[in-house]
């Protein structure tokens, strides 16, 4: 579960052109929700994704990942839940080109021995009925099967969460809604999906819809 | 395992600009190599000299030319005289070479011979060196043990100038005694000494076919014959000589270490930045799969590391080929502990600077920030 108290992100606070991207986000995520945050281009919902996904610090407020207060947490502990419990879906795929699928799907298993890290990975890869392309370059792939090749990394370590940062953002809207279904497929089988879009196309297929404006939360 | 198969993905993705990388790299090591060998060699040049200076040495100069069609072993005083007796200019001494049992032998060999056997004068002075040894010549006999008489004309007294040379581009470790003679002139010297002032060096000068000769029952005699020309000049000054001719050359040497260095220093950061912004997109990457800034450092440095390795590699080739087609004087480089030394330390202030870049890099940067920049 997922719950954020008063977050607000400030950009540059020391200096004089800082900028308050968030501003009294408050809301929290149960387990198995299928969400979406929406908001204009600058509304500060990528930030807050970014922070859920602990990439990102907030400058005040709380944030608390399955109980535990990630303030004051580690560097090291939260790049280890963010290994273990998140899987993050990029607008631009964030695929390394020169990698085959089964390379980039076997990122992050980093700490596990190779055999088991290659089973995990077909398997991952399977789910996303791409094990055709396994072999194949990144580069060789269309938009939709990048995107699914994103997706297949992100849960192969079988996180609970899934955050995704315009996941159809590239994509025509047919294959944008293939990914959306695996998306919904994904939420069915128990996993928590965060969705932060600008396309209601998208937030209407999700269970519920966070509206931020402004770095502010408008409704939800 | 894991960061080694990273590394090579990303070589694979800029395999030129990885490929000019470790060129550069492996060029840094030889330039680095070349540097310290030529350091090292001034003082292992010397060295081997520094125990047969002193007030027993004496420099010779031989004139006499022995008549052999090869390399001749004499081992009987009939055989001896009989050589001795039709010397003819058109040979010379080669080596003569005393034995503890009391014979010695004469090699000479015809001017081709002993041309071929001389090694090639690619660089250095050795001409204005040799000279500084002396040049009025002045018949003197010299007694072998035998009772046999040799007659040689010495190179003449040991000016105030006399040092030993250095050898600039000659590599030192297969360089003997010999050698340094035989790089002089198409004339020969010869170091006149006795057994206990060549102490640990004898196997070396009998080894280098140097032009050794014992003096073991006349000592006195052969001194006194020698004593006008070979101890005029204190063998400390000779040593002061050469150590001021090292700095002297030292000094002429510096703008090259100096560019070496700033070469290896700006090179180093620059291998260092490049790989870094090589990698930028991977490492963005890297921390969405949940690394850590640490772990992506590592990567990075582990990148590095097997590229320094490539290179050490890739350049201990270049040299080996060089030595196998006897070239390798021609860089002037000697695989010494020195060199060693130096190369492990240029790799591991590779491998440090190569994780300070990227650790300064993303110190204040969140991942997310970075992130929208790499991608």
């Amino acid at each position: 579960m997922i719950e954020l108290k008063n977050i607000t992100k400030i950009y540059n606070s020391k200096k004089q052109y800082c900028f308050q991207a968030l501003n009294g986000i408050s809301f929290a995520v149960n387990d198995g929700d299928f969400c979406a945050i929406i908001g204009k281009s600058g509304s500060g919902k990528s930030t807050l994704l970014h922070i859920i996904g602990m990439l990102d610090t907030f400058s005040s407020g709380e944030y608390f990942f399955d109980k535990t207060d990630v303030s004051k947490l580690n560097e090291r502990t939260v790049s280890k839940i963010r290994a273990r419990s998140i899987g993050f879906v990029k607008q631009d795929f964030a695929l390394i080109d020169e990698y085959s699928v089964l390379d980039n799907v076997m990122i992050p298993l980093y700490p596990i021995r190779s055999a088991e890290k290659k089973k995990k990975a077909l398997s991952a890869i399977e789910k996303l009925g791409i094990l055709k392309l396994a072999n194949k370059y990144v580069s060789q792939l269309s938009g939709g099967e990048k995107q699914r090749v994103a997706i297949a990394r992100a849960i192969v370590n079988e996180p609970s969460i899934i955050l995704a940062d315009e996941p159809t953002g590239s994509l025509d809207s047919k294959t944008a809604a293939d990914i959306m279904s695996v998306f919904k497929r994904l939420n069915d089988e128990g996993k928590t999906v965060i969705i932060v879009t600008h396309d209601m196309g998208v937030a209407n297929q999700c269970e519920r819809i966070i509206e931020i404006s402004d770095g502010e939360i408008v409704s939800q | 395992m894991n960061t080694i198969k990273i590394t090579l993905l990303a070589f694979k993705k800029n395999t030129f600009t990885f490929i000019l990388v470790i060129a550069q790299l492996a060029v840094l090591f030889l330039a680095e190599n070349y540097m310290v060998s030529a350091l090292v060699e001034r003082e292992m040049q010397f060295s081997p000299f520094k125990p047969v200076f002193n007030e027993n040495t004496a420099f010779v100069y031989d004139s006499e030319y022995v008549k052999n069609a090869a390399m001749l072993g004499i081992d009987s005083k009939a055989s001896r005289e009989m050589l001795l007796c039709e010397i003819k200019d058109e040979y010379k001494i080669y080596d003569v070479m005393s034995f503890t049992n009391g014979e010695y032998t004469v090699y000479s060999v015809s001017d081709d011979i002993y041309a071929s056997l001389a090694l090639p004068l690619a660089f250095g002075n050795y001409g204005s060196a040799v000279g500084s040894f002396g040049t009025p010549a002045g018949e003197k006999e010299i007694f072998f043990p035998d009772g046999t008489d040799l007659k040689l004309e010495t190179s003449g007294a040991l000016t105030a100038s006399t040092y030993i040379p250095t050898m600039m581009s000659l590599s030192s470790q297969d360089m003997t005694a010999g050698d340094f003679y035989y790089t002089s002139v198409n004339e020969r010297n010869i170091i006149l000494t006795n057994r206990s002032s060549i102490g640990g060096y004898e196997q070396h000068f009998r080894l280098s076919s140097g032009f050794l000769i014992e003096f073991k029952s006349d000592t006195a005699r052969n001194f006194e014959a020698l004593k006008g020309v070979a101890l005029t000049v204190p063998t400390t000054e000779i040593a002061e000589n050469t150590n001021k001719a090292l700095k002297k050359d030292l000094l002429k040497f510096i703008p090259l270490v100096g560019t070496v260095l700033i070469i290896v220093i700006i090179g180093i950061i620059c291998i260092s930045i490049i790989i870094f912004k090589e990698s930028e997109r991977r490492n963005a990457v890297l921390w969405i799969c949940g690394y850590s800034r640490a772990g992506i450092i590592g990567v990075q440095t582990v990148g590095i590391a097997l590229m320094t390795a490539l290179s050490v590699i890739i350049s201990l080739a270049t040299y080996g080929l060089l030595k196998i087609s006897g070239n390798e004087m021609v860089i002037g480089i000697n695989l010494t502990f020195e060199n060693f030394i130096v190369t492990f330390i240029t790799c591991m202030l590779l491998s440090a600077i190569s994780s300070v870049v990227p650790a300064l890099k993303c110190r204040k940067v969140s991942p997310a920030e970075y992130i929208r920049r790499a991608l």
